[in-house]
């Protein structure tokens, strides 16, 4: 069965021939309207030293925005996953708890969060809440005084340490904002588990969370990894939307770039190259995570 | 089978299980009207009767995978009420095999089978893994161990499901139609490791419609319908000399078939 | 999509900011409410934050990623002043007044113009530069058309960056044609490059920059600007020493003829282009 669908994958038939040539006309046409019909010069020559410049004062070679931007939004991503799961595995426990109150609370957040726009949700967060909260801004004062070494972590971890309270407030918005999804996709997770896996855990006299830890959360996860997968592609890609309140990513440092060099279409194409590999190289991971999941049932 | 006024014996093992003027609704269905029953150590009691007679209801209020609304049950003693960890102990007391099995498709046969001696009694992984051995050997599938659950057949599947519960060393076993899923040819294998058990002296409360077994284990037989309890008295005179209609009624229909 | 309400949503934030922050009055410990001037707070802090959005050449990225520009002068000079180090927020602009007001930064130096609806929600200090909207139109698409009123005719479609005064002129100059909103100036000035619109309105000198550079496509049918503007530092409301400090800086570096002269610079020359690495 399994070599069988190997087999079929692989064969090359004149329909792939067809497929291929009609996607090389298109590219072909695409690019021959650019040229002739845009008149758009090209000059793909200011890129790489966006990504890349030779510091000649230091004489090394140093990240430059387009670079740094790849990095602030890959900082984003890591820890907007961190941080969105944990909020979703918390949240979706909750709206699937025997207790009223804690369903309550979780499905309020679900749906405050879903049925406000992400960027109302951002300009209020970011505005009004984490102005409330000194912290965010207190942060960065507090880290002009940290010491060389304590610095030079902070900004390997959350980016430049001058903006660490942009930086953490933007994290927690795309966090809290992901987190609703994530929520819904474990809360869906966990009651796909048949009720007579629950009886069955539950009549071998396993406490309530030695039932979710061994027997529920194990199945549940390995249903949703594919769904997640998707929402964390999703998080990646809205992490641009923190670029309104001043956290420099990617899209944030395409823009500065783009007016600055006037080179519109090189540095978006550069871009989304960029941001296609964060995506696609999640989407690979979660790919085997899944194989390794599935190989053991 | 005994009712407590009617007790003819003086001398008599403890009670294991006592449901005393049970009810139960689902919304305005009234799935169990006035259960009585007692059931002693050692005992082996038969339950049957037609589907949605409240058989399994009745059996699943005993572990308290379902709630009842008026009536008391004690399980060794102890009285079931809402505290959430008198039900936890009692559980680990009443085993209970499922008609869909109900295995963990994620773990291992051997790993099913320690979770609960490993988690909810803190065994140590060693011991816990020579007593689920032990009684893989005695459910007869020791060389499955390894595999997982979708892997084996019904029958050893239902097998590995009594072996499981059996790991917490009950002192009550329920079996909730344990065959009722099995292709025939599978049924004559798990029946054989209930009847075993039997011989060992479990205490067994077993929905099931096998009656050859029953006349092979039960001592008592308990015929529900409709919610409630019609009849109940030792197998000879059950299926020699039924006293209601309603019971013989279901006897003649399950035994021409 | 998901942008098409932005500005509304903006509005709709920055209403409700200000009437959080009228009916609370501490809507932050930065907020003006605390008596304490920004000045001091700069001067205590060693460190003035300075709020402003990439646009050249008042603000722009050189070839190592750092910023230049007619504006990143005026900020550092007024840094050099106050004794204080300079360090900038790069915002994006359609979120640049409400993190004024929340107190993200202390000073916008943004190339801001003077409008009526913005000096509802913040203080203006004096003028430091003058500038005005300039226009560059599409050869072929927009050929022959030398006049204002041969733009404001339906079909015509105008490239205007989102929120700038540039957009809210168009509205006001051609009603009938067509606005087309991006979220930054290059798209905007690619859009009638491409033949995707007859024209496009922005500060100048970007206007004339890229006429010079795309003289095959572009050309400037009018020769006056279309309307002049004033570009001042904006502040929080509320705080008189701060507009006074600020307001005065611009006096004494206008009177010195230091404005002037970085002006010319920027905005006469293109000396700097080869740092900017086009």
């Amino acid at each position: 069965m399994m070599l069988a669908n190997a087999q079929k994958r692989t064969r090359v038939t004149w329909v792939d021939f067809v497929v291929a040539l009609v996607l090389v006309l298109f590219v072909a046409f695409l690019v021959y309207r650019v040229n002739d019909v845009l008149h758009y010069r090209w000059n793909w020559s200011v890129i790489p030293n966006f990504l890349y410049r030779w510091d000649e004062e230091l004489g090394s070679w140093m990240p430059n925005l387009l670079a740094l931007g790849f990095y602030a939004t890959l900082r984003l991503a890591i820890w907007g996953i961190l941080l969105a799961s944990v909020i979703g595995m918390v949240m979706g426990l909750c709206r699937t708890s025997s207790i009223l109150l804690l369903r309550m609370i979780g499905r309020s957040y679900v749906e405050l969060i879903r049925n406000v726009p992400p960027l109302v949700f951002i300009f209020i967060f970011y505005f009004f809440i984490s102005s409330q909260i000194p912290l965010f801004d207190d942060i960065g004062d507090w880290v002009r005084q940290a010491s060389p070494e304590s610095l030079a972590s902070i900004e390997f971890l959350f980016g430049p340490p001058k903006l660490l309270g942009n930086f953490l407030s933007g994290l927690i918005v795309l966090a809290l904002f992901e987190g609703a999804y994530i929520t819904e996709i474990v809360r869906a997770g966990l009651q796909s588990v048949e009720r007579g896996q629950w009886e069955a855990a539950d009549s071998l006299g396993l406490s309530r969370f030695d039932v979710m830890r061994y027997v529920i959360v194990p199945q549940a996860f390995s249903r949703v990894l594919p769904p997640l997968a998707g929402q964390f592609i999703s998080l990646i890609k809205d992490s641009s939307i923190v670029s309104l309140i001043s956290i420099q990513e990617l899209t944030f440092a395409a823009t500065e770039v783009a007016n600055s060099t006037q080179r519109v279409f090189e540095v978006w194409i550069t871009v989304s190259v960029m941001y296609f590999a964060i995506c696609f190289g999640c989407s690979l991971l979660f790919e085997r995570w899944e194989k390794r999941t599935s190989k053991s049932r | 089978m005994t009712f407590p006024d009617t007790a003819p014996n003086a001398v008599q093992p403890p009670e294991a299980i006592r449901i005393d003027s049970l009810h139960k609704w689902y919304g305005d269905f009234h799935a169990l009207r006035d259960i009585n029953l007692t059931v002693r150590e050692g005992e082996r009691v038969v339950v049957c009767g037609p589907s949605g007679s409240g058989k399994s209801t009745m059996i699943r209020c005993i572990n308290r995978l379902e709630r009842h609304e008026q009536g008391r049950i004690f399980v060794e003693g102890h009285e079931l009420t809402d505290n959430t960890k008198d039900i936890t102990a009692i559980r680990r007391e009443v085993g209970m095999v499922f008609q869909q099995f109900n295995l963990f498709p994620h773990l291992t046969v051997l790993q099913n089978l320690t979770l609960a001696p490993l988690r909810a009694k803190k065994m140590p992984k060693r011991d816990a893994e020579s007593l689920a051995m032990q009684y893989l050997e005695r459910v007869k599938i020791p060389d499955q161990a390894g595999k997982y659950p979708t892997q084996l057949s019904g029958g050893q599947q239902q097998r590995v499901a009594i072996a499981r519960s059996l790991c917490m060393k009950p002192r009550i076993m329920l079996f909730d139609e344990p065959t009722s899923a099995l292709d025939p040819e599978m049924i004559a294998e798990v029946l054989e490791v209930m009847i075993d058990l039997a011989r060992e002296g479990m205490t067994m409360i077993c929905v099931t419609h096998e009656m050859g077994f029953a006349r092979t284990v039960a001592d008592t037989m308990v015929f529900m319908d409709n919610g409630e309890i019609v009849e109940s008295a030792a197998p000879g005179n059950f299926f020699e000399a039924p006293k209601s209609d309603r019971t013989k009624l279901f006897l003649s229909q399950i035994l021409s078939h | 999509m998901k942008f098409l309400h932005r500005r509304t949503m903006i509005a709709l934030a920055a209403a409700a900011f200000s009437v959080a922050a009228v009916s609370t009055g501490s809507v932050s410990h930065a907020q003006a409410a605390d008596a304490e001037s920004v000045v001091q707070t700069i001067k205590k802090r060693g460190v003035i934050k300075v709020g402003m959005s990439s646009f050249v050449p008042w603000a722009m990225r050189d070839k190592k990623g750092e910023l230049i520009g007619f504006e990143i002068d005026v900020a550092k000079k007024v840094a050099e002043d106050m004794g204080v180090e300079v360090e900038f927020v790069p915002t994006a602009w359609d979120g640049i007044i409400p993190a004024l007001l929340s107190g993200k930064f202390d000073v916008i130096i943004g190339g801001m113009s003077i409008t009526p609806q913005r000096n509802l929600s913040v203080n203006f200090t004096r003028p430091y530069a003058r500038s005005g909207v300039g226009f560059a139109a599409n050869k072929k698409l927009a050929d022959g058309m030398t006049t204002l009123d041969a733009y404001n005719a339906s079909g015509v479609k105008l490239a205007v960056r989102r929120g700038i005064t540039a957009a809210t002129l168009a509205q006001k100059i051609f009603p009938k044609a067509r606005l087309l909103q991006f979220d930054d100036d290059a798209q905007a000035f690619q859009e009638v490059v491409n033949g995707n619109a007859h024209a496009v309105l922005s500060s100048e000198p970007k206007p004339t920059f890229w006429t010079i550079e795309n003289s095959d496509v572009l050309y400037q049918p009018f020769d006056k600007v279309l309307q002049r503007g004033a570009e001042a530092m904006a502040l929080r409301k509320g705080d008189p020493d701060a507009l006074n400090y600020f307001s005065n800086w611009v006096e004494v570096r206008t009177n010195d003829g230091w404005l002037a002269e970085r002006h010319d610079y920027w905005f006469k020359t293109q000396n700097w282009k080869d740092e900017v690495g086009k």
